[in-house]
């Protein structure tokens, strides 16, 4: 899997400053991976790829969460519900895969399931499709989420002062 | 924000990044060692799943903090936290697909929930080896040892 882009980070650095050059960076590399996912015709090979950037980019945050106000659990969340969704998908695919095995021993059951999945796997990627729109279609929404991330924690760290 | 949250956050930004990630895995680590040791007492699909949960918030901090660390040592961690991860996720994957079995209509007496259900018990009983293994060897003393997080 291709990680997320962002700056190196500062070992020696006091943490809220790292967080607000690193997090906006690996929000916009999350964006930007998130365009190519949610186009029509991404492979699930692609949704793929990018739920697993959602999981870092979630991870990363909330290894941070400590240094950020209770909005961040916002934020967190909202990453959580593409997760959820792309994880959904995943599934099915993973269980189809894992259908495989069992064609010998019940195909009756495994081509039932089979059709099930199928529709399933439809429904949660126009789902995810949906989903990105409403969270991070508008400029407005994607700036807020960075803004939060360089201006909190800046805030929270001059406030320390 | 609470006033235990505020004196967290006021900590937490006193500290360089070196600080911050040696602070985050040793509380990780020691989150997995809980895990492992309830899971190889009382199994179940909840313990399971919370000892999943551990191990790959540790992985991912594993990986957001790697210049931090060893690098030869943790990618030995890494792997055997991986092997883990995989006894887990076969459990989960048998999880899934009974679940989904379930929502396409497939009865519970039909023989491929027969067979996913015996595969569920055999992964499980794998997984609990697996943990009761890492447990027994002190795993996750030994991990903080070699990460260099005893300190």
């Amino acid at each position: 899997m291709k990680g997320l882009a962002h700056p190196p980070w500062q070992l020696e650095a006091p943490v809220p400053a790292n967080a607000a050059s690193v997090l906006p960076e690996l929000a916009l590399s999350f964006f930007e991976r998130g365009d190519k996912a949610a186009r029509a015709d991404a492979s699930d090979e692609k949704l793929h790829a990018f739920r697993l950037n959602a999981k870092e980019f979630r991870y990363t945050l909330e290894a941070f969460r400590t240094l950020y106000g209770p909005a961040m659990d916002r934020h967190i969340a909202n990453v959580r519900r593409i997760q959820t969704v792309l994880g959904d998908l995943n599934d099915c695919r993973a269980t189809a895969a894992l259908l495989e095995r069992y064609e010998a021993v019940a195909a009756f059951d495994v081509e039932q399931l089979r059709r099930f999945l199928d529709a399933e796997r439809q429904r949660h990627r126009a789902r995810f499709a949906e989903l990105w729109a409403e969270l991070y279609g508008e400029e407005r929404k994607r700036r807020i989420l960075t803004r939060y991330l360089r201006a909190r924690v800046a805030a929270a760290a001059s406030a320390e002062l | 924000m609470g006033g235990a949250s505020r004196s967290r956050q006021r900590a937490a930004s006193r500290l360089t990044l070196r600080q911050y990630a040696r602070e985050t895995l040793r509380s990780r680590l020691g989150r997995v060692a809980f895990e492992l040791r309830h899971t190889q007492r009382s199994p179940g699909e909840e313990r399971i799943h919370d000892l999943r949960v551990a191990i790959r918030r540790l992985t991912a901090a594993l990986r957001i903090f790697r210049d931090v660390l060893p690098a030869a040592e943790a990618k030995q961690v890494k792997g055997e936290l991986k092997q883990l991860m995989e006894q887990a996720g076969a459990v989960r994957e048998l999880d899934i697909a009974l679940g989904l079995a379930e929502q396409a209509g497939i009865a519970a007496t039909s023989p491929l929930v027969e067979v996913l259900r015996a595969q569920r018990g055999e992964s499980e009983r794998r997984l609990l080896e697996a943990a009761r293994s890492a447990w027994r060897r002190n795993a996750s003393l030994r991990w903080r040892e070699r990460l260099q997080l005893h300190t």
